[in-house]
């Protein structure tokens, strides 16, 4: 029955599995606390952008603007924290609602305004990386060491980068799935028609989900805070696409209703530890990208295989 | 109390220094034929000593690189990889890694941490973003690597700065035009990409000696150092009908020549950049021209400064490099420019005052 329910995953565990002992080999100090902690905080703020485009990708729709809000969240924390314990908090309180107002405004657009989410997204996009650089027209920024401490260091093997995820993925993510609207949100990316027919406010539904997803990609922009230590506007951009591969990697359908949080966050930890195995291998420079794309189709093409045994093409198509 | 004999045992050890120069440059070869103090010269007055501890050699060493994929990076790094195998520079370098991570802040901060975890005695890096990776900095640091940045310079001064002044270059590009017009006279101004930093301080470096000169009076124009929009705009200037005594251009120079040529202008003097196309047409055509630019062997100066500091040697925090110049006089075909080779070749491959010297042919040979 669990294992139904994750099977989406399972391909994403396996490729993560097989990188980490292929890792192991050539580097063997990934076994060590601080081998743990910097494996632990490179794929985290992917992670967690992943969560945010995957919130979205259920209701069908897609997000372009999550590294532009991860950019803009970066330079407002950075920007604005502070020293004392007391306006950290209240800048992260203050980041995570700019988040949730960036994903209002996509909401609103894609719900009321009836325009395609891909174009909503890539027009705020512009919107959001402009606000980052008004707020930060040149790199820097501080923050306190106590804030990057508490989300990239670790005790002993446990890397409280960790912690962080498994607090926002049981005590956030989870129960949010698992009450009304997380199933509206699948119901409306399934089939909004049907979604609207059997009662469910698909508008405000829309809205929730993208507005979940601004959050997200601004946690995702605190995260990278504590480990740049400082505010950059362009820092954010390559997440906006790693996350959409993340989130296919991880198993979730483009077309919106099927998706489950393992997948997308352990192939974010995939897609981020990659460039350091091909570091390690001795790859050279210029043809990095190139592996890291054929690791990825391959590793896609293989997880798929499966489907080629079945009998009735119909079967695949509707999948 | 614990700082003041730190600065105490410091003090005595570059006076100690001082006096053994000679002593010294018999250990640490490396250092001596720079002749020092000219080619590891301190930014400014306030430049402190950088402090680090002496490590045994052969060192391993790796080159974080961020964007990949314009002439000057790919020079940069095969100039790198030549340096590393000339014979008198492996004896101390065991091992020599390069990666490359593009313009993305977190990729390079993977990419350092990996190096890291490897052991590294040295991390050389050419910065994607110039804050965002002080704190993988301040942990390598931690863990005992040296780690020295040039060409996009990071802002911890925990690391050693490696780059040329771009202020002084488009200062000394003013002086001498300045020098030509006989203090007056119209000069064309072609900048490079506006808001960036480069871009500001060669400008106020040139404005600082145009003022002093009421006489002298500037146009600007933007050819965001690329051939085909610094043509384009300066042909739009000369369109205009006004005359230009001389130009002061940060870049796109080929396409600066160009538009002249094609307007039916004679050339007047210009102080630019040192693309190979522009010293081509120089050498061809001799008009006067001054050339200075940015040179792609700060990679190799980078590992040059990496390993002298582990030897023990004390060089500032913030290292100047002297600017790579050539003038009429001083061009020559073979050695700073190469009519062979395509237009967009950085032809400083050279830092003489480092005995830093490279050939062409051999440096576009190595594999990337």
């Amino acid at each position: 029955m669990i294992f139904r329910r994750y099977n989406t995953s399972v391909l994403a565990v396996v490729a993560l599995g097989l990188l980490l002992i292929y890792y192991y080999i050539r580097q063997p100090l990934i076994l060590s606390p601080f081998g743990a902690k910097i494996l632990a905080n490179q794929g985290t703020t992917l992670a967690l952008a992943a969560l945010a485009q995957l919130v979205v990708v259920l209701t069908g729709g897609v997000d372009l603007s999550v590294g532009a809000v991860v950019s803009l969240s970066n330079c407002i924390a950075a920007t604005y924290m502070g020293s004392h314990p007391a306006s950290v908090i209240a800048v992260c309180v203050l980041t995570l609602a700019v988040g949730a107002g960036a994903g209002l405004l996509n909401g609103v657009l894609v719900a009321y305004g009836r325009i395609q989410p891909i174009i909503v997204t890539l027009a705020t996009l512009y919107i959001f990386s402009g606000l980052a650089l008004m707020v930060r027209p040149q790199p820097g920024g501080l923050v306190p060491p106590f804030y990057a401490n508490a989300l990239t260091g670790g005790w002993g093997y446990l890397p409280y980068a960790l912690v962080a995820l498994f607090v926002v993925l049981f005590a956030v993510w989870t129960p949010l799935m698992r009450s009304r609207l997380g199933t509206a949100i699948r119901a409306v990316g399934d089939n909004p028609g049907g979604a609207h027919m059997s009662g469910i406010n698909v508008p405000r539904t829309l809205i929730l989900a993208y507005v979940m997803g601004g959050v997200f990609a601004a946690a995702a922009g605190l995260y990278l805070t504590a480990q740049t230590t400082s505010g950059d506007a362009a820092i954010g951009t390559s997440y906006t696409l790693n996350s959409v591969a993340a989130v296919v990697f991880g198993g979730a359908l483009l077309g919106g209703g099927r998706g489950v949080a393992p997948g997308p966050v352990i192939a974010a930890y995939f897609l981020s530890i990659i460039i350091s195995v091909l570091f390690a291998a001795g790859i050279s420079p210029f043809y990095q990208s190139v592996f890291q794309g054929g690791i990825l189709m391959v590793v896609l093409v293989f997880g798929n295989l499966w489907t080629l045994r079945t009998r009735n093409w119909l079967t695949i198509l509707k999948n | 109390m614990g700082e003041e004999n730190m600065q105490r045992r410091d003090f005595l050890r570059t006076t100690l220094a001082g006096a053994g120069a000679i002593a010294l440059s018999d250990a640490l070869p490396g250092i001596a034929n720079a002749g020092a103090g000219q080619c590891f010269t301190p930014w400014d007055k306030g430049t402190e000593t950088f402090a680090w501890k002496m490590k045994k050699g052969p060192y391993k060493i790796a080159l974080s690189n961020s964007y990949i994929g314009n002439m000057w990076r790919t020079e940069m790094i095969q100039i790198a990889k030549a340096y590393t195998e000339e014979p008198a520079v492996k004896r101390d370098i065991k091992q020599f890694m390069v990666s490359s991570a593009g313009n993305d802040v977190s990729a390079q901060i993977a990419q350092m941490n990996q190096m890291i975890l490897a052991g590294v005695d040295a991390i050389v890096l050419d910065a994607a973003s110039p804050t965002g990776l002080n704190s993988v900095i301040d942990q390598a640091v931690a863990a005992g690597i040296l780690v020295v940045s040039f060409d996009n310079v990071v802002t911890t001064k925990k690391a050693v700065w490696v780059n040329q002044n771009q202020f002084e270059m488009g200062q000394k590009w003013a002086e001498w035009l300045v020098r030509k017009t006989g203090d007056k006279g119209n000069i064309l101004v072609v900048r490079g990409v506006a808001g960036t930093f480069v871009d500001q301080e060669r400008m106020k470096g040139g404005e600082s000696v145009f003022k002093k000169y009421p006489g002298i009076k500037t146009t600007e124009v933007y050819g965001k150092w690329d051939d085909g929009t610094a043509q384009k705009v300066v042909a739009n200037a000369l369109a205009s009908g006004t005359k230009f005594d001389a130009v002061w251009s940060e870049g796109g120079d080929t396409g600066v020549v160009r538009a002249f040529q094609q307007a039916g202008l004679k050339m007047p003097p210009i102080a630019g950049e040192a693309e190979n196309g522009f010293r081509t047409l120089a050498a061809k055509d001799k008009f006067p021209v001054l050339s200075i630019g940015q040179s792609p062997a700060l990679g190799a100066l980078g590992i040059k400064v990496a390993v002298a500091i582990l030897k023990g040697g004390k060089l500032p925090q913030s290292i100047s490099t002297p600017l790579p110049t050539a003038t009429n006089a001083t061009l020559k075909q073979g050695v700073n420019y190469f009519p062979n080779l395509p237009d967009s070749f950085f032809t400083p491959i050279s830092i003489g005052a480092c005995g830093l010297n490279f050939k062409a042919d051999k440096i576009l040979k190595i594999k990337v």
